[in-house]
């Protein structure tokens, strides 16, 4: 959206009058072999940490990134640990037990691959470096012009100052993580022409977990080494309802390679290919193959410190009426309830800082 | 005392008449060539002896002399602007004639695109040299009726741009530093307004625009590709008079006259846009847009005597840009908006001595300054990132004309230069660290000397010799880097520092240059052409199209100087008493030491540029036809080409290879190109323009794959530059009502009507790749000026 944004600006600034406009396009079909693509980290928090292998594919929304299964995945530490991590289904995803190895603030920490074609990929030595704490965590209210109208959308903009670390090299990635709770734990579709529902009561307390999956906020203390980090954009909290939003925000220390990677992905991902975009480059991570040094690897393997503060945002400030989401119907007399799952989408387990 | 002057000049030529004892039967015709309006001396005016074939040129002060057996002759005088002028003449002694040209602008046929006389294509020694009149630019139709210098030069043939609104302009094959821009001998260090749509030469006060593709003069030197000579009309010496116009974008307003009549006038020009109004009118996220500009040009004549001519030549023109997000930025700091300033400031102070009929000295001081600011006005995060280039030069050119068949040019030149890459500053309760990287200071020094030869009446040859050198000058630090490795902040062995004034590094070499016409027949020749050129100072970004902030770096211990060898080869033929032009042209260009960036660079803030950029070389080759018809009602040209750029960057080090070392095609690489431009002027008072462009697309960078990785989809490239933009062509159409100029009128004023882009046509102006579900495509192609855009422009003059 930000890109779109962006060459709204760029085209109109440059003449507020002409018309500019853009249009589906379809470029010659290009391919390549499907490469290995790595994703995973390990964190100081308690595990269990995750690493997803996938599989280059052809750049199009028809193909499919297929995932790499049967391979044996290693973690290791410099202090000598290590733990080979058991395939999750279906397929794909290789995760720690439970209890088992942990990410400790100070050890470098190695990841090696085996494929089932036997081919064997290694990372660099990530070292995992402690978090700096988040020093104070605010939201602002802001109507938003929506673009192309003269409406405005009210929200709060969420930032976080935090005080670097005296040492240069500080890099930094954030996520949120949003809880809300829920009377509603299943929605029964009773008739799919007309789209009636109704739906059923939890049987205990329950949080819907919200997080912003696909985005990457990366920072570095190249610009303000040593002191304050401020105004550090995390999210746009949304007028949903009047009711406190309640967030959970992670800073996380992350290495300069991987905030490398992570910055290009961004580039790449928003390059519009205009004259002023910085032209694309090869994104490669930090794993190598080990038994065919030609053979390019895609992703990243980290260590990252973490830590994480709450906030709650008060929304009662806000002008007119909230964007209402879908309204709960409960039928009289009460359905049986339904159990509140944990998921990555819903927890029966309530947040750290939670306050009814 | 103008009497006396000329007495003393007729005694000098009698003095030489009798020096000559030999050539007993032969008188000379003198005399000076001067506008019939203002007065004012034509330089450069073509005097042919019909039916002898012999060829004379006016001198700065247009004063010229023909040598001839006695015998009865018709003198043709020829210049661009003027009408031809026919003198009959009865030589059996020394003839003082004065000759007054009159403006061609009544007339109805007219040369549009013209280099100079109509036959001069084919007559001079130059090859791959353009010249146009302000008057045939203006009759291109223009976009959103601002006349553009830039612009017009993309209709002639080797010119290219990346893209519709780029800055800059590229020229067989080079990239857009590589052109030396001159605005009354200052250089332009950028030539655009609002990041590239318009360039900073306000029309109203241009002569000519001469550009030189091919045979650089060995006076030039400096830059790898071109020089682009803007020159500055010379002031009214005679009266009083106000000229102006109302656009969409600018406005413009200039006054020039006489202080002392015939000695001392002046001339001022200004053009301002005020567009804040239309970005209030548009959505509400774009509210906080700024583009505006101004740029203002004076200039001084002095003239004590017909020997001495003093000008001074100031220019001034700012840019304000002001985005409302931190996209073009290239700053990873958190900003609400974005402010781009630039500024360029010029003054040249000229003297020009005519010491005789033979010898003329021309002394130029040259300040030039280029600043370029980015800033951001949040308090916590507010920042102030400035750059700028001091050019300060002093040259001087003798010209010595011994006879018919020789003239001998030679000229000093010293140039120094500071850079300031970039200075970070934050603001008064600013986070942001501040950032000084040391300056780049050095001298580039040339000398030369060239003459032009008549060896016979059909064999001429400009041949010239340059020397330039750099020296590089304290303070500074320079790096070594560890010989095993690629040049990275992490393989520095050592640094060594070297005091101001110290200087720290030398490059340099000579600089041949070579142009021969040779006449085969009436209105025919071949001409060929060799020129190397050294380039000092280049622009370094990994953009496709520098912005007005990207960062200019002088060549250093590590940064090599660009070298350009050019061989050219052209056929010339007019027909139909030169109402018919046609010719083709060859060249092959090899640069030395052609710069790109590295994959993932980051040039703007990096201590040591060698760590981002790599140097390799690049080679370009083409062909150039253009059919130009120059009398009757309709007029016009075709010119097409054939140019391929490529550049191939090799390195022991993965790093630092460009697609593994292969050749690939340069960002500027179009292999076709065809313009054409008619006009159509039944009247006086009216005429019609249409201009047809088309050209290849320009390289991109394609993905060759998809991975998915943190739930987004990124895209993996490969190899630069391996796949192209569609095709572009657009129509334009232009109008022009003026006041029959046949009516003697004192104030005149015209319309011009234009329309861009008649058939609008959705050109590409980017592709750019994103997977959206909700879409079964995979790239979008976006267009700027997607649709017919018409204006209209007002000029007056007073």
């Amino acid at each position: 959206m930000k890109a779109l944004i962006r060459l709204w600006v760029v085209a109109w600034a440059l003449l507020a009058l002409v018309l500019s406009c853009i249009r589906e396009y379809q470029p010659a079909s290009v391919s390549t072999s499907p490469k290995l693509i790595v994703e995973g980290q390990v964190t100081d928090q308690p595990g269990p940490y995750t690493v997803r292998l996938t599989r280059t594919a052809d750049y199009s929304i028809r193909s499919i990134n297929l995932l790499e299964e049967g391979a044996t995945v290693i973690l290791a530490d410099d202090a000598g640990n290590r733990e080979t991590l058991l395939e999750q289904a279906p397929g794909g995803t290789y995760r720690t037990r439970p209890g088992g190895l942990q990410g400790v603030a100070g050890r470098r920490y190695t990841l090696t691959i085996t494929t089932r074609a036997g081919k064997q990929y290694q990372s660099s030595a990530e070292l995992l470096t402690a978090a700096p704490p988040i020093t104070r965590a605010y939201a602002e209210y802001r109507a938003e012009p929506l673009a192309l109208t003269r409406s405005e959308v009210s929200g709060w903009d969420v930032y976080i100052d935090t005080k670097d670390p005296e040492t240069p090299g500080n890099f930094y990635r954030y996520e949120w993580t949003n809880y809300q709770d829920t009377a509603s734990c299943a929605t029964i579709i009773d008739d799919v022409r007309t789209g009636a529902y109704h739906d059923l009561r939890c049987c205990t307390p329950c949080w819907e977990i919200n997080r912003c999956y696909n985005c990457l906020n990366v920072n570095s203390d190249v610009n303000i080494n040593g002191k304050t980090l401020s105004r550090q954009f995390i999210m746009r909290v949304p007028y949903t309802s009047r009711k406190t939003y309640y967030l959970e925000i992670e800073q996380q220390a992350i290495s300069k390679g991987a905030y490398d990677f992570w910055k290009r992905v961004r580039q790449l991902t928003q390059n519009v290919g205009g004259l002023f975009d910085a032209a694309p480059a090869v994104s490669d991570g930090n794993l190598r193959c080990i038994s065919d040094p030609a053979e390019p690897v895609f992703g990243y393997f980290s260590a990252t410190g973490v830590t994480v503060v709450p906030l709650l945002v008060n929304r009662r400030n806000a002008p007119g009426p909230p964007d209402v989401s879908r309204p709960a119907i409960f039928r009289v007399p009460p359905d049986p309830c339904a159990v509140c799952e944990n998921s990555i989408y819903r927890t029966p387990n309530r947040p750290r800082w939670w306050v009814d | 005392m103008r009497l006396l002057y000329v007495l003393s000049v007729l005694a000098c030529l009698f003095t030489e008449a009798v020096a000559q004892p030999k050539n007993a039967t032969a008188y000379s015709a003198t005399g000076y060539v001067r506008d019939a309006k203002t007065g004012k001396p034509i330089q450069g005016v073509n005097i042919v002896v019909i039916n002898v074939s012999k060829g004379y040129v006016t001198a700065k002060d247009g004063f010229y002399v023909v040598t001839m057996p006695a015998g009865n002759y018709v003198l043709k005088f020829t210049h661009v602007g003027y009408r031809p002028r026919y003198d009959t003449i009865s030589l059996q002694k020394l003839l003082f004639r004065e000759v007054f040209m009159e403006d061609d602008a009544k007339d109805l046929e007219e040369v549009v695109v013209t280099s100079e006389t109509p036959d001069r294509n084919v007559r001079k020694v130059e090859i791959g040299v353009s010249q146009l009149s302000i008057r045939s630019i203006r009759r291109i139709p223009p976009l959103m009726g601002e006349v553009d210098v830039v612009r017009s030069l993309l209709l002639l043939p080797g010119v290219t741009t990346v893209g519709e609104g780029a800055p800059g302009f590229n020229v067989r094959g080079g990239s857009a530093d590589q052109n030396l821009v001159l605005f009354d001998d200052a250089p332009v260090f950028n030539s655009s307004h609002l990041m590239g749509f318009f360039s900073v030469f306000n029309p109203d006060v241009v002569r000519d625009v001469t550009l030189n593709r091919g045979g650089v003069a060995a006076g030039y030197g400096g830059r790898a590709s071109s020089v682009l000579d803007v020159k500055i009309k010379e002031p009214d010496a005679e009266k009083w008079s106000l000229n102006g116009g109302i656009g969409l974008i600018s406005n413009r307003l200039g006054v020039e006259g006489p202080i002392i009549k015939k000695k001392l006038s002046f001339l001022a020009a200004a053009r301002a846009s005020f567009n804040d109004f239309l970005f209030k009118l548009a959505p509400a996220n774009l509210r906080g847009t700024k583009a505006n500009f101004y740029d203002l040009t004076t200039k001084i004549k002095f003239q004590p005597s017909e020997q001495h001519t003093i000008t001074l030549t100031g220019y001034v023109s700012t840019d304000v840009f002001k985005l409302a997000s931190d996209s073009l930025s290239g700053q990873e700091i958190n900003a609400s908006s974005t402010q781009f300033d630039y500024q360029t400031t010029n003054g040249v102070l000229r003297w020009n001595y005519f010491i005789g009929r033979q010898l003329n000295l021309a002394t130029s001081v040259i300040l030039s300054r280029y600043r370029a600011n980015l800033s951001s006005p949040d308090s916590a995060n507010a920042f102030d990132l400035r750059s700028g280039i001091w050019h300060r030069q002093i040259k001087t050119d003798l010209t010595y004309t011994p006879g018919d068949n020789h003239q001998w040019q030679a000229g000093l030149s010293a140039i120094d230069y500071l850079v300031q890459p970039n200075t970070r500053t934050p603001g008064p309760f600013s986070n942001v660290l501040p950032v000084d990287l040391a300056r780049e200071q050095a001298y580039e020094l040339a000398a030369y000397v060239q003459d032009e030869w008549k060896v016979n009446t059909a064999v001429s040859v400009l041949v010239g010799l340059r020397y330039s050198a750099l020296l590089n000058r304290g303070p500074a630090t320079v790096r070594t880097y560890l010989e095993n490795g690629p040049r990275e902040d992490e393989t520095v062995s050592s640094a060594q520092t070297y005091e101001a004034g110290t200087v720290y590094h030398r490059s340099g070499g000579l600089e041949p240059r070579l142009s021969l016409r040779w006449s085969v027949g009436e209105g025919r020749s071949i001409k060929a052409g060799y020129s190397r050129l050294r380039q000092y100072i280049q622009q370094v970004t990994n953009t496709t199209a520098a912005l007005p902030t990207s960062r200019w770096h002088l060549s250093d211990v590590y940064t090599k100087p660009q070298i350009a060898d050019q061989w050219s080869l052209g056929y010339f033929r007019n027909t139909a008493d030169n109402a018919i032009e046609a010719s083709g042209e060859i060249y092959y260009k090899r640069i030395a030491n052609a710069i790109d960036y590295r994959d993932g660079a980051e040039l703007q803030l990096a201590e040591a540029v060698e760590t981002q950029i790599v140097q390799g070389r690049g080679e370009a080759y083409g062909f150039e036809a253009l059919l130009r018809k120059n009398k009757g009602r309709w007029t016009g040209f075709t010119a097409y080409t054939y140019a391929r750029t490529f550049l191939t960057i090799d390195s022991p080090f993965p790093v630092e290879r460009v697609n593994s070392g292969r050749a690939y095609p340069a960002n500027y690489d179009k292999p076709h190109t065809l313009n054409a431009l008619a006009t159509y002027r039944p009247t006086a008072w009216f005429s019609l323009s249409l201009n047809f462009t088309y050209s290849t697309g320009r390289p991109i960078t394609q993905p060759y794959a998809r991975a998915r990785i943190n739930g987004v989809y990124v895209p993996i490239y490969v190899d630069r530059n391996q796949q192209r933009i569609p095709d572009y062509h657009r129509l334009d159409f232009s109008m022009t009502f003026e006041q029959n100029p046949l009516k003697k009128k004192r104030n005149q004023s015209s319309w011009v009507f234009s329309i861009y882009n008649v058939y609008a046509r959705k050109n590409a102006y980017s592709i750019f790749y994103r997977l959206n579900p909700r879409s079964f495509s995979d790239a979008y192609k976006l267009s700027i000026f997607a649709t017919a855009f018409p204006s209209l422009t007002y000029n007056f003059r007073f």
